[in-house]
């Protein structure tokens, strides 16, 4: 019992095999590894489903985490997925209560019994995972180029503004094209198709497409970005009663619509989307619509701008929608928080007796054995932590911290100019771009953007949801 | 009575209707179809003997003073119009006795039969000489078929079969074949040696183990055909007469049982796994049956129904979830022919990554993996003996096995691929899921990559796609042509297998890949190439919007609750 004096914690498991050969493939793997003073003991049992259990009692935890041969145990076991720690003996007694709990006490095999040097790539047969997982548990997975989060602009640039008039303006809109008559898709499909248009130069610029595709009102997505749908065709009204198109569009759509009416197109601010395409002749009141084939038709949607203003909630209401981890293991990740030169590392972040310490802000997370990373704002009033869209998680982030947001607005060319480092939470912003119909324009200084079409009223309304002040 | 050009459109609308693009067509024109194809396509006209009225409208069209005449290859509303004619060749194939050796001087018998020819002479009647007259017409079929984005399958023979190979290759079984092989489904039924609710590929496996049971050289000779390709579509004819038999006939009902057939959609498995939740779940996935015309069917559980949607050629999008042991059956209503969904009883599924989307994650029953391809297998822990004795032999490989989060008793091998041929070294006693898992295609073609249309087979005019061979062999001969001008292909060499090539860049256009090995065919797949112009808008299944209280937003509509319908 001396051994099991030294433990402080317990890491479970659970596994469906028999628990006999569970057990001797631990201690095939703790012998080879001789690892036995990180896991001197494991407690085990199986409850009437067959399902067994197994406790591994540590001395200590690595900053909250398995040491580093424990984890490489459940990995080779295939166990790491199906683990969760840390829990005192207590919890493990209640936790197999009216099961038989049997002990086992580890051992290192003498090394005349290792074939190899490279012991620690034999593995025990059966259930295992082969030598490419055996690396991944030596070293976390790094963060690859491959967009994982599609909201998270946290490791993305803002890509250059295309200055000059190119063809990309027509790669935009094959992109639109293609995405209308796809419908629906992933967002490794979309990454796939921006790249193969040669839209982006980092894959990671793909986010950006995604985004304003959104604002646009061309493009829909799942809450965690990973599916998107070709959002409905229509004809939204500007502020200054000018008709544009917005949503599905193809070649045949076009012609169908050109048959009753002008179209008249520009490109984008800085050529960052598909063409903006005005109609002119063309009377239409709220619910109309021009059919385009049995299941198409292409909708009067008014003055979307003005509407959406009105029925968004406030910034509080808006949080309150947001997706929330209520539950999260602070001890799995490290953090760095957000501040005026960017990401920085943060240990401030610690839960206990599931109270999370730490101010209100915006995080990044990064796990520490898989290495991926999202961004979240960890709201401390009501302990949550939130996911979002990423500047709609910064603008709550610098509210928190009392940073006064402000916005000017010009009510003679009905211009609406917001700080670049105040960006709007993407379903505002989109507010502010149906006005128009075109994304704002960035300033040549790189620190405003500017909104065209955008009414005093507009702005208003807006800005006060938002807990903007608004200059003139 | 209907006419010639009536019966031309129904019988190509039958054969096309529901088949996925890029299938390969049998014209296999027997007795049943004429009267399947009567009963549905030309339910207007009122017949009651489509057979006779089908040799009506051929006779009239095609014998003028007691001869026969080629009809020409035109098209009629965009169909050759010699489908009729070359149907009744088939037809004629079809009649050959089992008893019957494949020679001129036999078919020749039957087709003069079909044609209603009495002018006392045998062998080719006059109006198909020379011989090979009619071959015009058998390769105009064949080039619409490319066109339409299908596979031809008619082919010459050789030597003094040559011309008569073209109805023959067509005729998948011959008269009687369905009567036998239907009273020895029942048989082995009764002995429980047959599950009345197999699907396609268990019911294949059952075949392939038991041909010899079949009281006929001709029905073992079948089931061991070599060619592959015409063994999925004898498969494929011998399923359909399975899963439409009406077990619950009488045997003295059951000479009429197949001129009423019930009709069934088999299930498949569509796995998908939510990387947040952290779930997987498997949801039955079923197949369109082969010429459906498009009925707004709906399948019944526990009184409630649930619309049958189409997902892609092939298969209405996946339903509710389901044990993946299956052995269930559900009601469908709103088709005058289909009257079941069966989820079959299976013991393992093979599950390929998604052909259109392979990055979505998602992975479904849509068909045997190939050689290196990655799959899941699922299946009971009863096969794990197998597994590791098939990865000891070094002919399958996997990354790890899980059990499954979604059914106890199941376990998942996630990553799997099959990387050896020799098969034949290893031995097993688990006949089933040795017998799926056995790469018995030589090679699979894989197209990936480039901007893809859905439902339209094929890819945008500049952003075609990538082509990988995935075989045993290092290396074999690639074969890529133009279907507008066939005779001269734009690619043929030989090149490495297991990796993505690029193909030349394509306009506009139809195009056939072929792969061969010492100048057989081993493979073929067609894909076309489509201009930006043709686009269409297409309605997603299942939309996103921003759901706020009070209202919806889609892009830029706004839609107030009371506007949103159901």
């Amino acid at each position: 019992m001396g051994r099991e004096n030294k433990i402080r914690c317990y890491i479970g498991f659970y596994a469906d095999e028999d628990s006999e050969v569970v057990l001797q493939k631990l201690k095939l793997t703790v012998g080879r590894l001789r690892c036995s003073h990180s896991v001197p003991v494991v407690k085990f049992a199986h409850n009437s489903q067959g399902r067994s259990y197994f406790f591994l009692g540590v001395p200590k935890l690595e900053q909250m985490c398995p040491p580093k041969e424990v984890w490489k145990v459940l990995t080779l076991l295939g166990c790491e997925k199906c683990s969760w720690w840390p829990m005192d003996i207590k919890y493990v007694q209640w936790f197999l209560k009216g099961a038989e709990i049997d002990s086992h006490f580890f051992e290192d095999l003498p090394e005349s019994d290792l074939e190899t040097k490279d012991s620690a790539a034999k593995l025990p047969p059966g259930n295992l995972t082969n030598a490419a997982a055996l690396e991944l548990a030596e070293q976390p997975n790094v963060a690859t180029n491959y967009p994982t989060e599609p909201f998270d602009l946290s490791d993305s640039r803002v890509p250059d503004e295309i200055l000059e008039d190119t063809h990309i303006d027509r790669q935009y809109d094959q992109l639109l094209f293609w995405l209308s008559a796809r419908a629906e898709g992933s967002w490794g499909i979309f990454v796939n198709a921006c790249n193969l248009l040669g839209l982006i130069k980092d894959l990671r610029e793909a986010r950006y497409v995604l985004r304003r595709m959104m604002l646009l009102g061309h493009v829909d997505c799942s809450p965690d970005g990973s599916r998107w749908s070709i959002s409905p065709p229509a004809i939204v009204q500007s502020s200054s009663d000018r008709e544009f198109l917005c949503g599905q569009r193809t070649p045949e759509l076009l012609d169908r619509i050109s048959s009753q009416c002008a179209l008249d197109d520009k490109p984008q601010p800085g050529h960052q989307g598909p063409t903006h395409i005005e109609m002119s002749r063309i009377s239409l009141e709220d619910s109309d619509s021009i059919a385009i084939s049995d299941s198409i038709e292409v909708m009067f949607a008014g003055k979307s701008s003005e509407k959406l203003a009105k029925l968004l909630p406030d910034l509080a209401g808006w949080k309150g929608l947001l997706t929330s981890y209520d539950k999260l293991n602070p001890y799995n990740y490290e953090f760095e928080v957000w501040g005026r030169e960017g990401f920085v590392p943060c240990d401030a972040i610690i839960e206990r007796n599931d109270i999370y310490t730490g101010e209100s802000g915006l995080y990044y997370l990064k796990h520490k054995f898989t290495g991926l990373g999202t961004s979240l704002y960890f709201d401390h009033r009501d302990q949550r932590w939130l996911k979002g869209d990423w500047y709609g998680l910064r603008f709550l982030a610098l509210q928190s911290s009392g940073k006064r947001c402000s916005v000017r607005h010009d009510s003679k060319s009905n211009e609406l100019r917001i700080p670049l480092a105040q960006q709007w939470p993407a379903l505002y912003e989109r507010a502010l771009v149906l006005a128009s119909g075109f994304l704002p324009l960035r300033s040549k200084n790189g620190k405003w953007l500017t909104y065209q079409d955008v009414s005093a009223d507009l702005s208003l309304t807006l800005a006060n949801k938002l807990n903007v002040f608004q200059e003139e | 009575m209907a006419t010639y050009a009536q019966w031309n459109k129904a019988i190509a609308e039958y054969f096309l209707s529901g088949l996925p693009l890029g299938s390969t067509v049998y014209l296999s024109i027997d007795d049943d179809t004429l009267t399947e194809i009567g009963d549905r396509f030309l339910k207007s006209q009122s017949v009651t003997d489509w057979v006779e009225d089908f040799l009506w409208a051929v006779r009239s069209t095609c014998i003028r003073e007691g001869l026969l005449h080629l009809v020409g290859a035109t098209e009629i509303e965009g169909i050759p119009r010699c489908v009729v004619f070359l149907g009744a060749m088939v037809l004629a194939a079809h009649r050959m006795a089992d008893e019957d050796a494949v020679s001129e001087s036999n078919y020749f018998l039957r087709l003069r039969q079909v044609f209603g020819l009495n002018d006392g002479e045998s062998g080719r009647p006059r109006g198909l000489q020379p011989p090979g007259l009619e071959e015009e017409l058998w390769l105009k079929w064949g080039e619409w078929l490319l066109r339409k984005g299908f596979l031809p399958t008619a082919e010459a023979g050789r030597g003094s079969s040559r011309y008569i190979n073209y109805p023959l290759s067509q005729a998948l079984l011959r008269k009687g074949d369905k009567r036998r092989l239907e009273r020895e489904f029942r048989r082995q039924a009764a002995t429980h040696h047959l599950s009345k609710v197999w699907d396609r590929d268990r019911l294949a496996s059952w075949l392939r183990f038991n041909s010899g049971s079949f009281n006929s050289n001709h029905l073992r000779d079948i089931f061991q055909q070599r060619d592959p390709i015409r063994s999925e579509a004898i498969l494929d004819s011998v399923f359909d007469l399975y899963s439409s038999m009406n077990w619950n006939v009488s045997s003295s009902q059951q000479a009429s049982a197949l001129s009423n057939p019930v009709r069934r959609i088999t299930g498949g498995l569509y796995r998908a796994e939510d990387p947040i939740a952290g779930t997987i779940e498997y949801r039955l996935y079923p197949r369109e049956p082969r010429r459906w015309q498009g009925t707004s069917m709906r399948a019944q559980r526990r009184g409630e129904e649930q619309p049958l949607r189409p997902d892609r050629p092939g298969w209405f999008i996946p339903i509710w979830s389901e044990n993946p042991a299956g052995g269930m059956r559900y009601k469908v209503h709103g088709d005058p022919q289909i009257k079941e969904l069966v989820m079959p009883e299976r013991e393992f599924w093979i599950l390929v990554s998604d052909p259109e989307n392979e990055d979505s994650g998602v992975f479904a029953s849509w068909g045997s993996a190939g050689m290196h391809e990655i799959f899941i297998l699922l299946c009971l822990r009863k096969y794990e003996p197998l597994m590791k004795r098939l990865k000891q032999a070094g002919l399958i490989e996997w990354d790890h096995v899980m059990p499954s989060l979604a059914s106890d008793g199941w376990i998942e091998y996630r990553g799997c691929r099959i990387v050896s041929a020799d098969w034949n070294e290893a031995v097993s006693d688990d006949d089933d899921l040795y017998d799926a898992l056995w790469p018995n295609v030589p090679v699979s073609i894989s197209l990936r990559g480039g901007l893809r249309v859905s439902r339209q087979n094929g890819w945008l005019e500049g952003y075609g796609p990538e082509v990988a061979l995935y075989s045993s062999q290092k290396s074999l001969r690639l074969v890529v042509r133009d279907v507008r001008e066939f005779n001269v292909p734009i690619v043929d060499e030989v090149v490495d297998t297991n990796q993505h090539l690029d193909l030349p860049k394509q306009t506009r256009g139809d195009y056939l890949l072929q792969v061969f090995r010492e100048n057989a065919l081993l493979s073929q797949v067609s894909f076309r190439i489509i201009p930006w112009n043709s686009l269409r808008c297409l309605k997603p299944e299942l939309s996103y919007g921003v759901n706020l209280p009070g209202f919806t937003l889609q892009g830029g509509i706004l839609r107030l609750e009371e506007q949103i319908d159901g």
